[in-house]
């Protein structure tokens, strides 16, 4: 599986939204589910799925859809 | 096994599984993340988890108030002494290591009173609240003991983050999440299944004393102060087996020696109340393998229960599966011992088939043959012991012990000769020289455990080991003393048979590479056998 689409799908998955999400949209102001804890998981699950590490500081910046790829594309 | 976060997603939700597990999963700090993955290994085993999950940092409250059944219970030093909080913020404390010993104690009963509870204690470095370096070490395995003698779960560091437990609260590095929830399934698993098959220790489990050593008559299984604990111990037992439980015994012993026992009519059990009883000497997993073989029943069906941490160790790494208690020294801790024990059975409906089992599986086991098969590799286990071991050429003056263990051990004894202490004292200034070990673990000091005869620095008249002493390798530690210390390369030594000796004779046969069966000389060259690898110098460290 592509990173894009791993992304997509914790994303889909943690945030309960339908895989046709227009993702480029994507943020922590965009869609109300995206709370703190959501947020943890959904670090939790990027770590575990790219078995990356994610320090503290990038981790509280990593809050849309865009800025997890490319943080991604930039570790992996 | 361990799995991506995509894959346990996947797992949850094309589960068609009805059956569940209830129990309540009680930490202080915060675990929601591991709850995806905890949920799929439950469903890999064939159940739903069905849980609570403690708010964050209501676990001392619950400790106290509690009173739901089934529980996994996951903690950190900061649980057993707050003072160890990473998160506390204020390290300006002043402790010591008594202290926190002393809390983690009290904590530690705390923790264990849950009922039914699966507890894993996480070995985390600690913060710098004790400011010697190895004053931090000392204290991390003291806690870990105090863990191991609570018969908790214990798992190392790597599941350890600093990074994320600052961050949010949860202490386990995201890519561990899997292989812990993995590990808690397994064992939640293990001990909720009600247990079938009580593997027992003989010596100093069922009868105080060893019987090896110490011979029948010394041994004491009744209503006497020495052997009360071990009365109750048997009564127990025994009402276990008239409800179906199913008996076996393992023990380092002689076979008939082993049978002896039972032939008193005052003990309590009989041989008839056990299915089957394997007495050798080889390691105590491969008994228990044997046992499950033969009567064709899963290991997580069985119950193991030893008086001797090395043995229970050994067990733990080889099977898993099986569930280890330890047989507790102090009368005072036989209650919470019996209580745990009796927690593993489901004796809620007995049938006439349940009181029938012992006669059932009995048959089954009509024969079984010895197993040479090795256990675990224990050296990981011994180097965390920390042993320290006195080495004394002994004077006239101070050899009184080492002479008595000369003419008191029977197991690990050369040849079973008796010499007088004043003829050995006469000939110490002479021809002669009476090596002394002395042994120290982070359990306690063991006292002087090991003694060797050497005449003309040439023969060994003879070389016993306490049995308490067995499985820890201090017999390679006392050739290689011998080898570095006296520079003896080579040295014969008379081995007699004795009833009794068959340990002796398996580390002479282990050691020269050759069956030692007869009575007779046997050549120990030092170079060979000192240039093995059995890691003595990481094991052992010399004291003055």
């Amino acid at each position: 599986m592509n990173k894009t689409q791993t992304i997509k799908d914790i994303l889909s998955f943690v945030l309960n939204i339908n895989k046709d999400y227009d993702f480029n949209t994507l943020s922590i102001d965009t869609n109300m589910n995206w709370d703190s804890m959501k947020h943890v998981t959904i670090i939790t699950a990027i770590e575990n799925e790219f078995d990356i590490f994610i320090e503290a500081d990038d981790a509280t910046s990593l809050t849309s859809y865009e800025k997890l790829l490319n943080y991604i594309e930039s570790k992996t | 096994m361990s799995m991506g976060f995509l894959q346990a997603t996947k797992i949850i939700a094309e589960n068609t599984i009805k059956e569940s597990k209830s129990f309540t999963f009680a930490a202080s700090c915060q675990l929601d993340k591991i709850d995806i993955f905890l949920k799929a290994h439950f469903i890999n085993q064939g159940y739903n988890a069905n849980y609570d999950l403690l708010p964050y940092n209501t676990f001392p409250q619950y400790l106290i108030n509690s009173n739901n059944t089934n529980h996994i219970v996951l903690i950190f030093p900061w649980d057993l002494c707050p003072a160890l909080n990473w998160r506390l913020g204020n390290q300006n404390i002043n402790t010591n290591i008594a202290q926190l010993e002393k809390e983690a104690s009290t904590n530690i009963d705390l923790i264990c009173q849950l009922s039914n509870a699966t507890i894993l204690y996480c070995d985390t470095d600690v913060p710098p609240v004790l400011l010697k370096s190895n004053e931090s070490s000392i204290l991390k395995n003291k806690l870990i003991n105090i863990c191991l003698k609570n018969n908790i779960n214990i798992i190392s560091n790597e599941y350890f983050s600093l990074n994320s437990y600052i961050s949010n609260g949860c202490p386990i590095i995201s890519n561990k999440l899997s292989s812990l929830a993995s590990l808690i399934t397994s064992l939640f698993l293990k001990n909720s299944e009600p247990k079938k098959i009580i593997v027992t220790d003989f010596d100093n489990v069922m009868w105080n004393g060893v019987i090896g050593e110490d011979g029948l008559d010394n041994i004491s299984y009744d209503q006497s102060t020495k052997g009360y604990k071990h009365y109750i111990y048997q009564s127990c037992l025994k009402r276990l087996v008239n409800s179906g439980i199913i008996l076996t015994g393992v023990t380092r012993n002689d076979e008939k020696l082993a049978s002896l026992a039972f032939s008193d009519r005052n003990m309590i059990l009989t041989e008839s109340d056990f299915v089957c009883v394997i007495a050798s000497y080889n390691a105590k997993s491969s008994q228990i393998s044997m046992i499950s073989r033969q009567l064709n029943l899963p290991l997580e069906s069985f119950i193991f229960i030893d008086d001797n941490p090395v043995e229970l160790e050994e067990v733990m790494l080889s099977l898993p599966e099986v569930k280890c208690l330890l047989f507790p020294k102090a009368a005072d801790n036989l209650p919470d011992f019996i209580n745990r024990l009796l927690n593993n059975f489901n004796l809620d409906t007995i049938t006439e088939d349940d009181k029938n089992r012992t006669e059932f599986y009995k048959k089954r086991s009509l024969s079984i043959s010895s197993s040479k098969k090795q256990g675990a590799n224990l050296d990981e286990y011994l180097i965390s012991l920390e042993m320290k071991i006195n080495t004394k050429v002994c004077s006239q003056d101070k050899s009184a012990r080492a002479i008595q263990l000369i003419n008191k051990t029977n197991q690990f004894n050369a040849n079973g000769i008796r010499i007088s202490e004043q003829h050995i004292k006469e000939r110490l200034s002479d021809n002669l020289l009476l090596l002394s070990f002395s042994l120290t673990d982070n359990h306690g000091n063991h006292g002087e455990i090991a003694s060797v005869l050497i005449e003309n620095k040439n023969k060994i008249l003879n070389f016993v080991l306490s049995c308490r002493a067995f499985q820890r390798n201090i017999e390679y530690y006392v050739l290689h003393w011998i080898h570095k210390e006296l520079s003896i390369d080579s040295l014969c030594l008379d081995y007699i048979n004795t009833e009794r000796n068959e340990p002796l004779r398996i580390f002479l046969s282990t050691i020269t590479g050759k069956q030692v069966t007869a009575d007779g000389q046997v050549n120990l060259d030092l170079n060979k056998i000192c240039s093995q690898n059995r890691r003595i110098d990481e094991i052992f460290s010399e004291t003055d």
